[in-house]
């Protein structure tokens, strides 16, 4: 069996998800595919297990184009998909689980449906009750059953989505032998989309990586883990010997945070922000550094741990107070928590201008809309609604909203989606705040952003941080292992 | 990086956006915009209108006459222009109420029981301060206070709404049913069956008829008609324009209906613009259902079992056929009152006709949802196969392309 991705496209408003992709997947194989949020990994295995359609391109199974219009479609052309959260019914027993999605008729065959799901049980040594009731069952044992469920309906390809968030280190060795029991004996192809690095190195034998929507290249595993780094997040250039820092006052000083999500728990972080310092938190998407942030910013009230400002501790007090004390925070998704669709550049204004009035004076909102888009640059009419202005303009909008005179400016993927000018210019203005003393800390997804902006960098893996004090003097192999999470 | 537009650009100049075509393109694409937007109502109340006459047709009503009788009943006197009004001042300040809430994304379904509510507000106030032979107050007094009581109670039932949103979890459509329930239950335990506000003796399901000194003053002789729901509706008009319009506030409660998330990063507080907002939308609610009850005549100043009438509901579709307009508010919901008193005529008309015809008295209900069901359903498909141009996919500016 042979299946190729020919050509694929797919955009979501303004987001080009999938461009022009076109992949070969070998019979045998293990393979994973590698890339950040909105790298569009998942869109792409989507679109290949029929729950999204294509705007353009085509899938091919042994070189017969699929009409994929649903996944039971894809299902019966032997490719089967495994959410990261399992798809099951949790009120429904094991065997009724099992059974749901078999063709068949309008009585449901549990005879047969228990014993086959008993065969596979052995042949794979789960151990699996078939009368135990789902929300009973641990994610890892959820996830054994919808896998036995796809190989019972004879899919002959898996794409599994981030198998191992949430199952233990048992159920993952278990999983592993299982998926490589499959690939090289009895001939499936294997599709693994992660983040974990580890795993890929361990389970596949060839990783594809995608960037912004983008085929960036395929590498034979097992290699070295900074190869998979610089491959997913672009060659880090040596940076420019940058004057040092004038280091000013502290701007804030947290001290031994312990955050706990629902994802992963970060722990025993500390960092002390002086004004005018840029810090770059590098990571995987989901190590932790979206949370600490919304730390800093009050979004989140950490478990325990200190955030001082001015000398004040500032646990418990609200997001809207760090605002008032000069903390602003943008966040990763421009329009769909940063601004708001449907309203218009001065509008914009008009809700953040800060004063006493309770009326609005729109005259003053219209002439600092139109002295502040002038001054940065924003392509747009104080009149335009904010949504047709293009990402980069959106960008340097949320900025030219922010007050002056910042303490700290925290800052999600602030060129996310932008091109080099714009991403250049973005930074020009965010240097110019640092040096009238504003503190910046950002997430970053580009290492050479990271390592080019930073005078700090703390490094998220798994919720565990690491200090990076010289990111001049770092190796990006060094870094790139830090990410991945190896030389800790 | 290759360019080809070789125009002298200084290095930080973003990418300059597509020009139009040309002027002609750009009024076609403008007009394919609003063309649906400005159609979508009249298709929905012609197709409501349509069904209308087929149902009278089945029913073997003449629509002609049909139509005679809504004129009658509605606008032909000065009687039944002034029952029109009686109808209209409700229905209008529990719309007003809803423009705020429905702004900032809230769907207040429980604007039922916030009237049913204030009724009850209303009828305690009566019941406290023109209760004895010596009332405490005088006429003027007791009005006001019985609005007082009304807005409180309204206004804190829909409170109660508010907080199990933002402190509960529970979502304010469900919470506003449950209340919805809870409320039109109260006010039948308090009327009914030997209930605590049912005079001794009597087998209806109603208060006494409140004394006179606690009734609004009838207009020259329309038994119905009182001018202070008119200048209390004028002012809640006023002051939701003011809000909508004017003030920081009302801006703050369109972005949070628009995206609550960018509004609270933006510096809203929004947990307080959802009790405050509410609050408001339950008092103006409940003044509503104290204009109900107060008569000026002495056949409706009383607390009865429905005192609510549906009116409450009625708003909800008067502000989503009005779009959440403080303007149309007041026309949409006249509309509507002509519509609901000219249905009763139509179906009394008919069964006294010659033949007689029974018609039932919700073919009205029956037209005013079409109506807004049809406006809402050209504003779906208008949105599906006429998207906005903000909406749709932008593939020729070059921003999203990946950075080398």
């Amino acid at each position: 069996m042979r299946v190729e991705l020919q050509h694929i496209s797919k955009t979501f408003g303004r987001v080009r998800a999938n461009q022009d992709i076109s992949l070969t997947f070998e019979e045998g194989r293990i393979y994973a595919i590698l890339g950040e949020n909105g790298a569009g990994k998942s869109t792409l295995m989507k679109i290949m297990s029929g729950y999204q359609s294509a705007d353009s391109g085509q899938v091919v199974v042994d070189g017969q184009a699929l009409d994929l219009n649903a996944p039971t479609d894809a299902i019966a052309h032997g490719i089967g998909m495994l959410y990261q959260d399992p798809l099951d019914f949790p009120p429904f027993t094991v065997l009724e689980n099992f059974i749901a999605g078999r063709p068949g008729g309008f009585f449901p065959d549990r005879q047969s449906g228990r014993r086959s799901l008993v065969d596979l049980c052995t042949r794979f040594e789960f151990s699996l009750n078939p009368d135990a009731y789902i929300d009973m069952l641990t994610i890892g044992e959820r996830q054994q059953l919808e896998i036995l469920r796809l190989l019972s309906l004879d899919v002959r390809v898996l794409v599994l989505d981030e198998p191992t968030t949430g199952i233990s280190a048992e159920q993952k060795t278990a999983l592993f032998n299982v998926l490589k029991t499959l690939a090289h004996d009895e001939g499936m192809i294997i599709i693994l989309v992660s983040h974990k690095l580890e795993d890929v190195i361990e389970l596949c034998n060839e990783a594809v990586v995608l960037r912004r929507g983008k085929y960036v290249g395929r590498q034979d595993v097992p290699c070295p883990i900074s190869d998979l780094v610089e491959l997913m997040f672009g060659k880090v250039v040596p940076r420019q010997e940058r004057p040092p820092v004038p280091v000013g006052e502290p701007a804030l000083a947290v001290a031994e945070l312990t955050i706990t999500s629902h994802r992963l728990t970060v722990e025993n972080v500390s960092l002390d922000v002086r004004a005018g310092e840029v810090i770059g938190l590098a990571g995987l998407d989901g190590s932790g550094q979206g949370e600490f942030i919304r730390v800093c910013a009050g979004l989140i009230t950490p478990d325990s741990g200190s955030i001082c400002l001015e000398g004040q501790s500032m646990v418990g007090y609200s997001y809207h107070t760090f605002a008032q004390k000069g903390i602003a925070f943008l966040p990763a998704g421009r329009i769909e928590e940063g601004l708001i669709r449907g309203m218009t550049l001065t509008e914009h204004f008009a809700l953040t201008l800060p004063g006493k009035a309770p009326w609005i004076n729109w005259a003053r909102a219209r002439q600092v809309t139109q002295q502040r888009i002038t001054h940065f640059n924003v392509k747009g009419r104080p009149g335009s609604p904010i949504q047709t202005l293009s990402g980069g303009n959106q960008q340097r909008f949320a900025l030219s909203l922010l007050p002056d005179n910042l303490r700290l400016l925290l800052l999600e993927h602030p060129t996310r989606g932008l091109d080099v000018e714009s991403a250049n210019y973005i930074w020009e203005q965010l240097l110019m705040r640092r040096k009238q003393g504003t503190a910046i800390i950002f997430i970053s997804a580009e290492l050479d952003e990271i390592v080019a902006y930073s005078d700090r960098i703390l490094v998220f893996f798994g919720g565990r941080v690491t200090p990076v004090d010289d990111p001049a003097h770092m190796t990006a192999e060094h870094l790139g292992e830090l990410i991945g999470g190896r030389g800790v | 990086m290759t360019t080809t537009n070789q125009t002298v650009s200084p290095a930080p100049t973003p990418p300059t956006p597509t020009p139009a075509p040309n002027a002609a393109g750009m009024l076609w694409r403008y007009g394919v915009d609003l063309l649906p937007t400005v159609l979508a109502p009249f298709i929905g109340i012609a197709v409501a209108l349509v069904l209308t006459v087929l149902i009278l047709e089945w029913q073997g009503a003449d629509p002609g006459q049909a139509w005679d009788y809504l004129y009658e009943g509605t606008l032909e006197t000065a009687a039944v222009r002034a029952d029109v009004v009686a109808y209209w001042m409700p229905l209008a300040v529990a719309a007003f109420g809803l423009v705020l809430t429905f702004s900032a994304g809230l769907w207040n379904i429980g604007v039922e029981g916030q009237m049913v509510m204030g009724a009850i507000g209303a009828t305690w106030a009566v019941r406290l301060f023109a209760g004895g032979n010596d009332p405490v107050l005088d006429h003027a007094g007791i009005l006001v206070m019985c609005f007082v009581f009304a807005a409180i109670t309204g206004g804190l039932w829909a409170l109660v709404t508010a907080l199990l949103k933002t402190r509960g979890g529970v979502n304010e459509i469900f919470g506003g049913v449950a209340l919805n329930f809870i409320a039109q239950t109260f006010n039948l335990y308090l009327v009914s069956n030997g209930g605590p506000w049912q005079p001794a003796g009597s087998r209806a399901t109603e208060t006494a008829v409140f004394p006179e000194i606690a009734r609004l003053t009838q207009y020259q002789n329309f038994r119905q008609l009182s001018l202070t729901p008119v200048y209390v509706t004028t002012g809640a008009f006023v002051l939701i324009f003011l809000i909508m319009y004017v003030s920081r506030w009302g801006l703050q409660l369109k972005a949070m209906g628009r995206n609550v998330k960018s509004a609270f990063l933006l510096g809203v507080r929004t947990e307080r613009n959802i009790w405050l907002s509410m609050a408001m939308c339950g008092g103006l609610a409940g003044i509503g259902g104290a204009f109900r009850v107060m008569g000026p005549y002495a056949t409706t100043a009383k607390l009865t079992a429905n005192p609510s009438g549906g009116i409450g509901f009625l708003a909800i579709l008067v502000v989503l056929l009005a779009s959440r307009s403080a303007i149309l508010t007041p026309f949409v919901s006249g509309v509507f009152a002509v519509l609901s008193k000219g249905g009763q005529k139509i179906e009394s008309g008919f069964s006294w006709g010659d033949p007689p015809v029974e018609l039932d008295r919700s073919l009205v209900r029956v037209l005013q949802s079409t109506m807004v069901l049809m406006v809402v359903l050209v504003f779906g498909v208008r949105n599906r196969f006429f998207p906005p141009r903000s909406a749709q996919p932008v593939t020729d500016d070059g921003e999203d392309t990946a950075r080398t």
